[in-house]
């Protein structure tokens, strides 16, 4: 792994500052993703902004109907969770499909949006990659590409999201996080970048500006 | 790039300064010698670094010692104490639950959170009603619930009956 430095957020606006002094620098939840990552040097952060207790850890019903769901819920919590097991039994069941317990109780919500796709040329730093390198090219559409997009792919990229949760939050018509920074609040609809970029690639990397490298 | 914290491990409290990419499973055997935790494949794929972090099993190869700062962890050589065992290490000698045992810390460490959980009324992909209060962990429940742990001597003929002996009671 490439050394880096730690720092834990104190608050939204110290995490976001964090990363305009540091454009090589990465968020950190669980870790289940990144650290794994990192070890294969398949991405290389200089400053890990730690946000896991920066964000809610719980899962509210609104007077509306509908469910909040806080970015830093574990996987496991939200599958076990009894309101959304009996009104949303597909998310429970999507979360549950995925992983190991161990690694359910350690990722969260907003991470498991947030990770990386599992082509094998992302993890393969010897070839070509536009999602780990913008520009140097896509090896997956004349390589090994049986698991990855047949709709909505791009010349860019091919590659699929691995997230089963995205999937069905996305099927369940989730809306739009808000993010309250600065006074104002901005509305930006994550899972539906996740969503599309997961079929066109390119535009993902603007989730996290330091994923793009 | 050093930093230092305090983990709780299987009770005592232990002060370390720490190069910031340590893992957890690395601070417990390199620094602390605790070696119960093994390392497997190192990228949370087989559970052989299972620990209990904060009361719940996860893979300390995965986390990052510096991102735990505070934290309760207990091990499998934690379960046990001066003259005994615990009753899932026991059940395991008693089924032969385990050839090499290599993987064996951390399939118990699992199996103890597992059962917490289990016993909480929390689901898995195979149990057939999601809004079940009452979870009976019959052998494919075990093995869904357990499937974070691989054993490459494929003991699991025997886990799985030591499992379902100790969640029995």
């Amino acid at each position: 792994m490439k050394p880096y430095s730690y720092v834990r957020a104190q608050d939204v606006g110290g995490a976001v500052a964090a990363l305009a002094e540091a454009p090589d620098a990465a968020f950190l939840a669980g870790g289940t993703n990144l650290v794994d990552l990192m070890k294969l040097e398949v991405m290389t952060p200089n400053v890990l902004v730690d946000v896991r207790r920066l964000t809610s850890d719980s899962i509210e019903e609104l007077s509306d109907g509908g469910v909040r769901i806080g970015a830093a819920v574990p996987n496991s919590d939200l599958a076990a969770d009894r309101t959304i097991r009996s009104r949303y039994p597909m998310l429970s069941q999507a979360l549950l499909a995925g992983a190991s317990g161990q690694l359910r109780n350690l990722a969260t919500t907003g991470g498991n949006l947030l990770q990386r796709t599992r082509c094998v040329y992302f993890y393969d730093t010897t070839t070509p990659c536009n999602k780990r390198e913008p520009g140097s090219g896509c090896s997956a559409i004349e390589g090994h590409n049986k698991n990855h997009a047949i709709l909505g792919a791009s010349e860019h990229c091919v590659a699929t999201h691995p997230s089963d949760m995205a999937v069905a939050m996305a099927a369940l018509d989730v809306s739009a996080p808000v993010f309250k920074y600065g006074g104002k609040a901005t509305a930006t609809d994550l899972l539906h970048h996740v969503v599309y970029a997961s079929a066109t690639g390119l535009a993902y990397s603007y989730l996290d500006r330091s994923q793009t490298r | 790039m050093e930093q230092e914290i305090t983990i709780k491990v299987d009770g005592a409290e232990h002060r370390l300064a720490l190069d910031t990419r340590t893992t957890l499973l690395d601070a417990l055997r390199e620094r602390l010698g605790i070696t119960s935790p093994k390392k497997g494949c190192d990228h949370g794929q087989c559970g052989a670094c299972t620990v209990l972090l904060d009361g719940r099993r996860a893979n300390s190869c995965l986390a990052l010692a510096v991102a735990h700062d505070g934290a309760e962890i207990v091990t499998a050589e934690g379960f046990a104490g001066d003259g005994y065992l615990h009753q899932m290490q026991q059940a395991f000698i008693e089924h032969d639950a385990f050839q090499c045992g290599y993987c064996t810390p951390g399939q118990i460490v699992s199996a103890v959170g597992m059962l917490e959980v289990a016993k909480a009324g929390w689901p898995s992909h195979v149990t057939e009603d999601l809004d079940t209060e009452d979870v009976s962990l019959d052998d494919e429940e075990i093995r869904e619930r357990m499937s974070g742990n691989l054993c490459r001597c494929a003991a699991y003929a025997n886990i799985v009956p030591a499992i379902k002996e100790v969640s029995g009671r």
